[in-house]
C-alpha cells in the first residue's frame, strides 16, 4: 500500500442558521407522517429501554446497530419514496438497502469509539473539578465549572453520537463506501455542521427541560385517588425517568434526521467530492481517516496519562499512597495504550503487518491479562498469609 | 440644532438615571426584611418556589416511605426502645408541633407521629405529613438536654413545614429527568448516566445548603416559641461537630460535596440568631 499523506481538513462550514431550516423542514416532515414517526420513536425508545435495563450496562451499545438500520431505512425511505404514503416510504427504504443491510448495521461500530470517548469525558470531568476544589477550595467556582463541564460533555456527546448515524446513512447511500470511508464522511459531515448541530443541541436540551417541566407538573398533580400504595415505586420511576419526554424528544430527532443528515452529508460530498477523490481512492482516503482517528486517540490517552500523574501527585500530597498508587496504575496503563495507538497509526500509514496495525487492540488485552494474573497471584498469597 | 440634540441627550441620560435609581429603590423596598428578625409573618414566607408536585402527593410519598422504613426497622427489632426515651422525644416534639400548627395551619390535618430508632448515629428526620424518626443517640439520657433535642426536632419539623422535600422532588424530577432523556438520546447507558446524575445532584447542593439554613432558622424560632432556650439549643453544634471529617481531601471537598453547611457556620449563625431571639423574648415579656 502506498504511504498516506492526506490529513483530513474541513473546507466547508455550515452556518448556524441551518438549524432554523432543519427545524422548519423537520416540522413539515413530521406533520406529513405523524403515525410513522410516533411508531418509529416508540420502537427506538423501547429497544433502548430494554437494552438499558438489562444486567450489563454496555448492552446499550447494541442499540448503535439497531439505530444504524432504522435511521438508514428512514433516511433512504424519505429520499427515494415515490408518493407520500407510509408504505411507499417503507418499501423505498427497503429497496435501497437491498444487499447492504448487514454492512449498514455493522457501520454502527463507529458508535463504540464515540461511546468510549463520551464515557471518559463524563468519568474524568467531575474528577478534574474535584481536584480544582482540592487545590483552590472554592465550591462556587467548582459548581459553575461542573455545570459548564456537563453542558460541554453533552455537546461533545451529541456530536459524537451523530457519527454512527451519518456513517450508516453514508454506507447505505454509497455503493462504493467502506467502513473507514463512511467514518470519514461522517466525521467531515459533523465537522462541517459543528455550529448548527451545537445550536440544535441547545434547542433540544431546552425543549427537553421545558417538556420535562410540563410532564413533571402533570404527573405531580395526578389525583391521589388514582394512586394506590403499591405503585409508589412506579410513580417515582415515572417522575425521574420520564419515558414520555424521551418519546417526544425522539420524535423531534427523527423528524430532524432527514434535513440535517442531507445537509451534513452534502457538505461532506462537496468536501470529498468525486472531482477530488475517485471511488477507487476511497480505500486510501478511508485508511487515512483511520490513521487520523488512531493518532488522535493516542494523543487523548497520553493526555489522560499526564492528568493521572497530576492526580497521583495531589493524592500523594493530601491523601496518602493508596489512592496515589491507583492513579499510578492508570497513568502507566493510559501511557502504554496511547503509545500502542500511535504505533498502530504508523503501521496503517506505512502499510505494515497486521501485528503492528492492530497493536491498539492487542496491547490493552495483554495488559489486562497481565493485571488479572498479577491480582490472582496477589490474592492467592494474601489468602495463604491469612491462614492461621 | 446641535444644542437641542445635546439637550435631548442629557434629558435621556437623566431619565435613564432616574429610572435606574427608582428601580433600585423599589427593589431595595422589595427586599425581604432580614431573616435574623423573629417575626411570625416572615417565617410564613420562605423563598419563592414553583411547586411541580402537589402537596397531597408529596405527603403521600412521605407517609409511604415512613411506613416502609418503619416496617424495615421493626423487622430488625430496632424500634424496641426504652419507654422513657420514647416519651421524652414525644413530649418535646408535641410542644414544637403545637407551635408548628399555629404558624402553618395546613399542617393541622397531618397525623403527627414520632418513633425512636435504636442507633449510635446523630440523625433525625421529619417527612411531609408529620412523620418523624429520631435516633436514640439524640434522645438517650445525659447526652443532650431538652433544649438541644428541641433544636434538632425543631429543625426537622421546619424542613417538613417549608416543604423542602416537595420542592426537591420537583426540581430533581425536571433536572435529573431531563438529564435522563439526554443520556438515553446519546445512548450513554446506566454507566455514564450515574455520573451525569451525580453531577446534576451536586449542582443542586447549594440549594440544599440554603434549605438547611432556612430550616435552622425556623427550627430555632419554633423551639423558642415552644418555650425552650434558643441559646442552649444552638450549643448542640459544637458537641456534634467534633466528628472527624476524614482525610485532607475529604475535608477540602466538604463544602463542595456536602448537602449541609459546615458545623462551624451553623453554630455561628444559630448562636447569633439565638441571642437575638432571647433578647426579643425578654422585650415581649
Amino acid at each position: 500500500m502506498s504511504s498516506i499523506e492526506m490529513s483530513p481538513q474541513v473546507i466547508f462550514d455550515l452556518p448556524a442558521d441551518h438549524c432554523k431550516k432543519w427545524l422548519s423542514e423537520g416540522r413539515a416532515i413530521w406533520l406529513k407522517n405523524p403515525i410513522l414517526f410516533l411508531a418509529l420513536s416508540l420502537i427506538v425508545v423501547l429497544v433502548r429501554r430494554n437494552l438499558d435495563s438489562l444486567t450489563y450496562d454496555y448492552l446499550i451499545l447494541l442499540s448503535y446497530f439497531s439505530d444504524a438500520l432504522l435511521f438508514a431505512w428512514l433516511f433512504l425511505g424519505l429520499k427515494n419514496r415515490t408518493d407520500s404514503r407510509v408504505w411507499s416510504l417503507i418499501t423505498a427504504g427497503g429497496r435501497s438497502l437491498k444487499g447492504r443491510i448487514f454492512r449498514v448495521i455493522f457501520t454502527g461500530v463507529w458508535g463504540i469509539p464515540a461511546a468510549i470517548t463520551s464515557y471518559f469525558i463524563f468519568l474524568f470531568a467531575p474528577e478534574i473539578i474535584r481536584m480544582v476544589v482540592v487545590l483552590n477550595g472554592d465550591a462556587l467556582v467548582a459548581t459553575c465549572l461542573l455545570f459548564l463541564g456537563l453542558c460541554l460533555g453533552g455537546i461533545i456527546s451529541l456530536l459524537l453520537s451523530l457519527l454512527p448515524v451519518l456513517a450508516a446513512i453514508q454506507m447505505a447511500r454509497d455503493p462504493f463506501a467502506t467502513l473507514q470511508s463512511s467514518g470519514l464522511w461522517a466525521y467531515r459531515g459533523v465537522r462541517a455542521g459543528l455550529r448548527p448541530v451545537t445550536l440544535l443541541f441547545i434547542v433540544l436540551l431546552s425543549s427537553c427541560l421545558a417538556l420535562n417541566f410540563i410532564v413533571t407538573f402533570v404527573i405531580g398533580h395526578i389525583p391521589l385517588e388514582a394512586l394506590s400504595d403499591d405503585n409508589q415505586n412506579w410513580f417515582m420511576q415515572t417522575l425521574m425517568e420520564s419515558q414520555l419526554t424521551l418519546f417526544l424528544v425522539m420524535n423531534g430527532f427523527l423528524a430532524l434526521l432527514y434535513p440535517m443528515v442531507s445537509d451534513l452529508l452534502r457538505s461532506a460530498d462537496q468536501d470529498l467530492s468525486d472531482e477530488i477523490f475517485s471511488d477507487t481512492d476511497k480505500k486510501v482516503q478511508g485508511d487515512a481517516f483511520w490513521v487520523f482517528v488512531l493518532e488522535r486517540a493516542g494523543l487523548a490517552l497520553r493526555s489522560l496519562s499526564v492528568m493521572s500523574v497530576l492526580f497521583l501527585s495531589i493524592y500523594a500530597v493530601f491523601e496518602g499512597y493508596d489512592q496515589a498508587a491507583e492513579w499510578f496504575v492508570y497513568s502507566i496503563f493510559s501511557y502504554l495504550w496511547g503509545g500502542s495507538f500511535k504505533k498502530s497509526a504508523h503501521g496503517w500509514r506505512q502499510g505494515l503487518s497486521w501485528w503492528i496495525r492492530y497493536r491498539f487492540l492487542i496491547t490493552p488485552i495483554a495488559m489486562a491479562l497481565l493485571l488479572v494474573g498479577f491480582f490472582a497471584l496477589f490474592d492467592e498469597s494474601g489468602d495463604e498469609s491469612s491462614t492461621p | 440644532m446641535k444644542p437641542n440634540k445635546n439637550k435631548n441627550k442629557i434629558c435621556l441620560t437623566l431619565i435613564r438615571l432616574i429610572g435606574v435609581t427608582t428601580a433600585l429603590m423599589l427593589l431595595s423596598g422589595c427586599k425581604p426584611a432580614t431573616k435574623e428578625v423573629f417575626q411570625d409573618s416572615l417565617l410564613q414566607n420562605p423563598s419563592f418556589r414553583v411547586h411541580l408536585i402537589s402537596r397531597e402527593i408529596s405527603n403521600w410519598l412521605g407517609v409511604r416511605s415512613y411506613i416502609e422504613e418503619l416496617e424495615q426497622h421493626e423487622s430488625e427489632h430496632k424500634l424496641d426502645i426504652e419507654e422513657k426515651t420514647l416519651v421524652r422525644g414525644r413530649r418535646i416534639a408535641a410542644r414544637i408541633v403545637e407551635q408548628a400548627i399555629a404558624l402553618y395551619p395546613f399542617s393541622t390535618d397531618w397525623d403527627w407521629e414520632l418513633h425512636v430508632l435504636e442507633s449510635d448515629i446523630f440523625n433525625a428526620s421529619c417527612r411531609s405529613g408529620g412523620k418523624m424518626i429520631v435516633n436514640s443517640f439524640v434522645l438517650e439520657d445525659g447526652r443532650f438536654d431538652d433544649n438541644q433535642v428541641a433544636m434538632v426536632i425543631g429543625h426537622e419539623i421546619a424542613h417538613a413545614l417549608l416543604e423542602h422535600s416537595r420542592a426537591d422532588l420537583g426540581r430533581l424530577a425536571v433536572a435529573v429527568g431531563g438529564g435522563f432523556v439526554m443520556s438515553q438520546s446519546f445512548k450513554m447507558g446506566r454507566m455514564r448516566w450515574d455520573t451525569v446524575s451525580n453531577g446534576i445532584q451536586t449542582l443542586s447542593l447549594p440549594i440544599g445548603r440554603k434549605a438547611e439554613r432556612e430550616a435552622d432558622l425556623l427550627g430555632l424560632a419554633l423551639m423558642t416559641k415552644a418555650g425552650f432556650d434558643p441559646v442552649q439549643g444552638a450549643s448542640i453544634w459544637p458537641d456534634v461537630g467534633d466528628v472527624p471529617v476524614g482525610s485532607k481531601i475529604s475535608s477540602r471537598l466538604e463544602l463542595y460535596e456536602s448537602s449541609h453547611p459546615s458545623d462551624r457556620e451553623r453554630f455561628e449563625f444559630l448562636s447569633k440568631t439565638a441571642a437575638k431571639f432571647e433578647q426579643l423574648k425578654a422585650v415581649n415579656k
